[in-house]
């Protein structure tokens, strides 16, 4: 500490005498390079004034500026905070030049987004899915916890999904239209170069769009605008890869005006914390920007991170315990390797071109095009393989899955519960093997000698998506900022089947083995019987054709004792689906373009910014959001037909929120109350449902509709730089989210026999309202409490401990279990041993266990002549800590007799499935830049 | 120059990094050897089909319903797979026999047992003609749904192997074998024929079943029975598929041919059955069927107050063939007749009815004739036919109502004459229960012109699975005055 103050108070300030005004101006340099630092904030303590330094790494404070001694604060991310002290005298200008800024050696700010960015944050399956990871690049201090501390227990800020955020690279927003969520797998393993990020948080404006109610981030990878240098890092971890490198070289602006940016890294692994999850991932970037004059620069980027990985079950209580958290079902041994039928890929290049277009030196325009393309897989196995007999689609095999109920001691104790040998046989058998057994269906398949009966085959999107964007910035003047936006997008996503291995076998007919009638059974009627190979396409084949026109135009006011804003937006979205395929159970309405369906959405919000005093701020937020519904909620079984959720319309978002914040030299706190309500909702889940219609598994759509949703809550971050080099840390976040109303519940499945003897009309049945409202939603944790401290030496080394608390985690309800399905007999009547307090005791929500994790971090940092050398080592979930992180109730128990039944047991057969959190897992970071 | 030594330096690392990782293999699989190992099996482990059942046999014989087989030593089945749940027909079960034609030594004769396995999807792992071992110590043998089967259990129920352990006790061979069926008549069916695979030749479905499906009918309850019937002998078995089958919406064959299945009791183990393994095992190629002649009139809606004829058999002995004036009782097969006969029990008579008994005949064939006498047609008009049948489990034998026009009155011209079925009156069927009797309904006869005679036919024989009782009564013709 005394270091670093002295220098700065011997050295290098002079005053100007000939000044009228007061001033305090400087610059800022790196402490390594000596070039300008841009972005850094400049705050005189104890009062509201602050500022960010230009690209030449320079500031000044022309009005109000405070008299006597204060003391000035520099500070960004990834550089070590640093205090001056100064003397200001009336008329006087106080000029520091050339302050430096050391690097924060730790880099902290990177490990976690690494973590978990690509991994459990893009668990589509799970529907964990937060954007908290990404919020590590936040000055906030609960932001910062959610990020580090709270994400890998799926914590989402304020019980929302990621499509509540907008992630921006270079001003294009890389949401996905088909569910309105970012594919954070589309930039994985490139940290060294999305390092340059804006966050807006919450409904705070952002000069980039209108934003949802979780606040944009915007990653800049613009060449020009990127620290310079070179870095090679490497690390090793347990948790989803095993290892990973990668590469960067960052030119900064050359003398010629050009700027380079390169990176490339791979991470791979055999297998993840959880058994035969393996991992695959090569990322390109590359980046280059031309200053053509000093209004225009061009900048064009391409992004390429081929990733594959293997994904990891969720399993019932009964299979945890007879096998571990690590346990997955996904996997089978062939020729001694660990095969998992269940590979994700995402292969979705992005190629951008930037136009930086400074007006004058108050209006910029920015104008962008983004192209991505590429595919989405996601790989199963098909046990339904048919060959043609008399004109008719016989054969079909077992359901492959290891943990198939009838595999299971469960089911061998509730149906043989006199001979309780069979159930010991069953766990025996589980135990010693309970993986998939590959060689079985190629034998069969083999033996079989026609078509196959096991097929490994891959459900496809593939996007083929333009964006163009032109953001405007003016500063009307000092206190008032205009942004303004239009922007276009278009989408064609292209959805298939795909075959990928036919298990020894050459052909696979396809068809649908369960249909009653040959021509229902076509999954194509212009090509009826089909065979197909491997790498043919299959199943079902559509494309999905998305514009979005909008439109956004904000006011940001800044004053001395307030800031405010207003901005608003509106927003034009089509969505038209083409069906390739005719189905035979929809032979009217799967072929060729379905209707246009067109929404109209828009936005409006405002809030203010009341500064008490420095030390004491108040800011306020509300906001009204009309948006469209996403493509996956809108078509109701869109791999079959043209038809769309009943009555599906816009959903309406209403957010508020309060904070008070407190700054003090040593404690820094924010309090943020926070009410969101999003009504008219709709919602789609696809599965394979045992038990609709008979034993047979039915691919079945559950559509909720006018679902209404309640977010509120507190969170709490506090910080405290007890002595220069201890800091103590704290946060809360403590909310409630439940379903406010009872919405409308759906099914769809193929039309036939059973379905119809289900009650099903052509595939299609209203089960009325789903008795949801109070339920919680199944958003993680809804409390999360973190205490931790940081120690940083002069010595260039440190190390923290967090200890996390975890609550109020609920299992994610069967909405078919809530209807009067429940309860009500083939005719209608009410059940005659229908008991209603039993009833009630059977649909209560689990609530999951507490918890606590404690992680660990630590490193050391060294700069051996021109490199820098950085080293940490962090360990999560210290203590081993046993816990669930989610899950949900299979749907198979639709009714009351049957729930009952089987709750009775000791070990139900269809309990709920849940996943679990990572026991302790590390991870080990070395990096050198020169 | 610094810059690009910086981007050698990084990419140079990089390379060198890279060169150390492994392939992270996750597709690209060929295919895994699937060879089984041969199962080695001293002979003298090896017992017979026939020794099994002599075990269970005797266990009838001693009043118990299973035997269980003694833990030690080991001991060996050895059998072909000869059933396939590949088109759901079959629901965890193997049908096993020890031959692979229709070979039958008296030292090991041709037997076939169902193994009953908790498992979905057997012919993933036991195809069709696969020789199989079965070992067989602590198994159970008993029956069920009438055939004799193999599974776990204890003194009383065979109950199902479970999957955790079917692997180890039904042992596979590499060995697949082309499995011959017995090619066989419906009459010469006995019961160590079930759970074996047979063929029955010239066979076709009844007229009546033409245009229904195997198994997808609204009163298709578990199984659809359809009746086969040979055009050779005109003996009928029940075709018995399962609603779960894959073929089940099939419309059945509408010719005649060959049909191939395994020979099997019904569920309740009441009648013959016939269970194919996929609807491609019935090659009804022939679009010629060998139906009747019918007459048909159909039911009439009214009946005529003048009477030309009534029967009741009252007169009639017990046990003595029916003997009445101008009436013509035949034997064309075997040593039985219609007899008369009385009963009071559960299975009543009406006072006293006729009926046809070939049980213990010891008769390879029993046909019998009940033949009224002329009836002129030509002399009033408006003509009925009404009678009453019931049956004591008819066992696959079965009774027509036939009718000539020209059959000349001898009992040699019986099989010359041509005769054609009465098909609008109803028959009690094989599966119809004893208890009751059934009314034929009104049988229009008033569409045929000239000298008719109705004849009543019985066919079974002395086999027990061919040696049903029918009864008959009440015969009455009426006309409109």
């Amino acid at each position: 500490m005394s270091k670093i103050s002295l220098i700065f108070l011997l050295g290098i300030f002079s005053m100007s005498l000939f000044a009228q005004q007061t001033l305090v101006k400087g610059s800022v340099k790196d402490a390594l390079s000596f070039e300008p630092v841009e972005g850094v904030t400049i705050t005189i303590e104890e009062t509201d004034l602050y500022l960010l330094t230009d690209a030449n790494g320079e500031f000044l404070f022309n009005k109000n500026v405070p008299l006597g001694e204060q003391i000035l604060r520099i500070s960004k991310t990834g550089y070590i905070s640093k205090r001056f002290p100064i003397v200001v005298n009336e008329g006087k200008t106080v000029n520091i030049t050339d302050m430096t800024l050391d690097r924060d050696a730790s880099d902290a700010g990177d490990l976690f987004v690494i973590t978990l960015s690509d991994d459990e944050l893009n668990d589509d399956t799970s529907g964990a899915d937060n954007i908290s990871g990404l919020l590590a690049s936040s000055l906030d201090v609960f932001q910062r916890t959610a990020a580090f501390e709270f994400s890998s227990s799926f914590f989402r800020v304020r019980g929302l999904d990621s499509k509540n955020g907008s992630i921006l690279i270079n001003g294009i927003e890389m949401n996905k239209v088909y569910n309105g969520r970012p594919q954070w797998s589309n930039w994985g393993g490139l940290n060294d170069v999305l390092r340059n990020q804006e966050l807006t948080s919450g409904l705070t404006p952002s000069n980039y769009n209108f934003g949802g109610v979780l606040g944009t981030t915007n990653i800049n990878v613009r060449a020009s605008e990127a620290r310079p240098g070179s870095r090679i890092t490497y690390s090793s971890s347990n948790r989803s890869y095993t290892n990973r490198i990668m590469g960067t070289y960052i030119s900064g602006l050359l003398k010629n005006n050009w700027a380079y940016m390169v990176s490339v890294g791979r991470r791979w692994g055999n297998e993840g914390y959880q058994d035969a999850t393996s991992y695959s991932s090569n990322s390109f970037f590359t980046s280059v920007e031309k200053k053509i004059n000093d209004k225009h620069s061009l900048n064009l980027t391409a992004i390429y991170t081929p990733n594959r990985r293997g994904k990891s079950s969720p399993n019932t209580q009964e299979i945890y315990d007879l096998k571990d958290i690590k346990y997955n079902e996904y996997w089978g041994w062939q020729d001694g390797e660990k095969r998992n039928s269940r590979i994700k890929e995402v292969n979705e290049p992005i190629i951008m071109l930037n136009h930086y277009w400074e007006l004058n030196n108050k209006m910029k325009l920015n104008t962008n095009v983004g192209y991505q393309f590429g595919k989405l897989g996601n790989s199963r196995l098909d046990y339904n393989g048919t060959d043609l007999i008399d004109g008719f689609p016989q054969g079909g095999g077992a359901n492959p899955s290891p943990t198939y109920y009838q595999k299971l001691p469960s089911y061998a104790e509730r149906n043989f519960p006199d001979d309780l040998g069979n159930a010991y046989k069953a766990l025996k058998a589980f135990e010693n093997d309970g993986q998939i057994d590959w060689n079985a269906m190629y034998r069969a398949n083999i033996g079989n000698g026609k078509n196959a009966i096991y097929a490994l085959y891959e459900d496809r999107v593939d996007d083929r998506q333009i964006t163009v964007n032109s953001i405007l910035t003016e500063e009307i003047n000092d206190n008032i900022i205009l942004n303004a936006g239009i922007n276009y997008k278009s989408l064609k996503s292209e959805n298939f089947a795909q075959v990928i291995d036919l298990l020894g076998a050459s052909t696979y007919l396809d068809i649908d083995g369960f249909a009653t009638t040959i021509d229902e059974a076509q999954n194509d009627l212009l090509n009826p019987n089909r065979i197909v190979g491997e790498g043919d396409k299959f199943k079902y084949h559509y494309n999905i054709f998305a514009n979005e026109l909008s439109a956004y135009a904000q006011a940001q006011f800044s004053y001395k004792k307030i800031d405010f804003y207003v901005s608003g937006s509106v927003k034009n979205t089509t969505y038209q689906r083409e069906g390739i395929y005719q189905n035979g159970g929809f032979p009217d309405s799967s072929l060729d373009k379905g209707n246009e369906l067109i929404f109209t959405g828009y936005g409006a919000k405002s809030g203010f910014t009341y500064k008490l005093t420095g030390k004491h701020v108040f800011d306020f937020n509300a906001g009204y959001i009309l948006r469209a519904p996403s493509i996956q909620n809108t078509f109701s079984n869109s791999r079959e037909n043209h038809n769309i959720v009943p009555n599906v319309s816009e959903e309406n978002i209403t957010s508020v929120d309060a904070s008070y914040v407190f700054r003090s030299p040593i404690v820094k706190a924010k309090l943020t109350g926070y009410y969101t309500k999003i009504s008219d909702a709709s919602e789609i889940s696809f599965f394979f449902a045992d038990g609709i219609g008979g034993d047979n598994t039915a691919f079945v759509q559950e559509i909720l509709q006018g679902i209404d949703k309640k977010h509120f809550g507190a969170e709490l971050g506090i910080e405290a730089q007890v002595t220069p080099t201890i800091k103590l840390k704290g946060a809360a976040a403590v909310g409630q989210f439940t379903y406010d109303n009872n919405p409308n519940l759906f099914l769809s499945t193929e039309p036939d026999d059973e379905a119809i003897a289900a009650g099903f009309v052509d595939g299609f049945k209203d089960f009325g309202q789903s008795k949801l409202k109070g339920y919680k939603l199944a958003s993680g944790p809804q409390s999360a409490y973190s205490v931790g401290f940081e120690y940083r030496d002069p010595d260039y080394w440190w190390f923290g401990a967090t200890a996390n608390f975890f609550a109020n985690t609920y299992v994610d309800v069967s909405p078919l279990t809530r209807s009067t399905n429940f309860n009500t007999d083939f005719d209608g009547n009410v059940f005659n041993d229908y008991d209603e307090d039993l009833a009630r005791e059977l649909l209560k929500q689990e609530r999951f266990d507490d918890y606590m994790s404690v992680n660990l971090i630590g490193g050391k940092s060294w700069k051996i002549g021109k490199y820098y050398v950085g080293f940490f080592a962090s360990i999560n979930n210290l203590l081993d800590e046993i816990y669930k992180t989610g899950g949900f109730e299979q749907g198979r128990n639709a009714n009351y007799r049957e729930l009952r039944d089987d709750k009775a047991l000791d070990t139900p057969v269809f309990g709920s499935k849940y996943w679990y959190g990572r026991g302790t897992t590390y991870f080990l970071n070395l990096n050198v830049r020169f | 120059m610094k810059k690009i030594n910086k981007i050698k330096i990084v990419s140079s690392v990089i390379l060198a990094l890279l060169l150390f990782t492994s392939c992270i293999k996750d597709d690209d699989y060929g295919t895994p050897d699937i060879s089984i190992t041969e199962p080695n099996i001293p002979l003298e482990q090896i017992t017979t089909f026939r020794a099994m059942k002599s075990l269970y046999d005797q266990a009838v014989n001693d009043g118990n319903a299973t035997v269980v087989i003694d833990d030690e030593p080991d001991l060996y089945i050895e059998g072909y797979v000869v059933s396939s749940d590949k088109s759901g027909n079959f629901f965890e079960e193997l049908i096993i026999q020890n031959k692979t034609d229709d070979s039958s030594p008296d030292n090991d004769p041709r037997l076939g047992f169902k193994v009953d396995i908790n498992v979905s999807s057997l012919s993933d792992t036991f195809q069709f003609g696969q020789k199989v071992y079965v070992k067989m110590d602590g198994l159970t043998i008993g029956e069920t749904s009438g055939v004799i089967t193999i599974g776990k259990g204890d003194a009383v129920d065979v109950k199902q192997i479970q999957a955790a352990e079917y692997k180890a006790i039904v042992i596979r061979s590499n060995e697949i074998e082309t499995i011959i069926p017995k090619v066989t008549g419906l009459a010469d069916l006995t019961e160590l024929d079930e759970n074996t695979l047979i063929q029955l030749n010239n066979m076709q479905l009844n007229r009546f079943e033409m245009g229904a499906t195997y198994a997808s009918e609204s009163f298709d309850e578990f199984d659809g029975l359809r009746l086969l019937e040979s055009c050779d002998s005109g003996i009928s078995m029940i075709m018995q598929t399962s609603t779960f089958s894959d073929f089940k919406s099939l419309v059945v064959p509408q010719g005649k041919g060959n049909v191939t299945g395994i020979f099997s009791r019904d569920f309740r183990d009441d009648f013959n059955v016939l269970v194919i393994n996929s609807s491609a095992d019935v090659n009804f190629d022939s679009t010629e069927r060998c139906d009747p002649m019918e007459l048909t009139c159909g039911l009439a809606s009214t009946i005529g107050s003048g009477n030309l004829l009534y029967e009741d058999f009252e007169p009639q002995k017990n046990n003595k063939p029916i003997v009445i004036d101008g009436w013509t009782n035949y034997i064309e097969a075997g040593t039985e007749a219609w007899e008369g006969y009385s009963s009071t029990s559960s299975n009543a008579s009406l006072g006293r009815s006729a009926r046809f008994q070939s049980s213990s005949s010891g008769d390879d064939s029993n046909i019998g004739w009940l033949i009224t006498p002329a009836i002129n047609l030509d002399a009033q008009d408006g003509e009925t036919l009404r009678f009453k049948t019931s049956n004591s489990l008819s066992d696959s034998s079965f009774m027509e109502v036939l009718y000539s026009l020209d059959w000349d009155g001898t009992e040699a011209g019986v099989t010359l004459a041509t005769w054609g079925v009465l098909s609008a009156a109803y028959v009690v069927k094989d599966t119809d229960s004893f208890v009751p009797w059934f009314n034929s309904g009104s049988v229009d006869l008033s569409c045929a012109t000239g000298i008719m005679h109705i004849a009543f036919k019985y066919t079974g024989s002395g086999q027990d699975t061919f040696d049903g009782i029918y009864e008959l009564d009440e015969i009455s013709i009426d006309y409109v005055e």
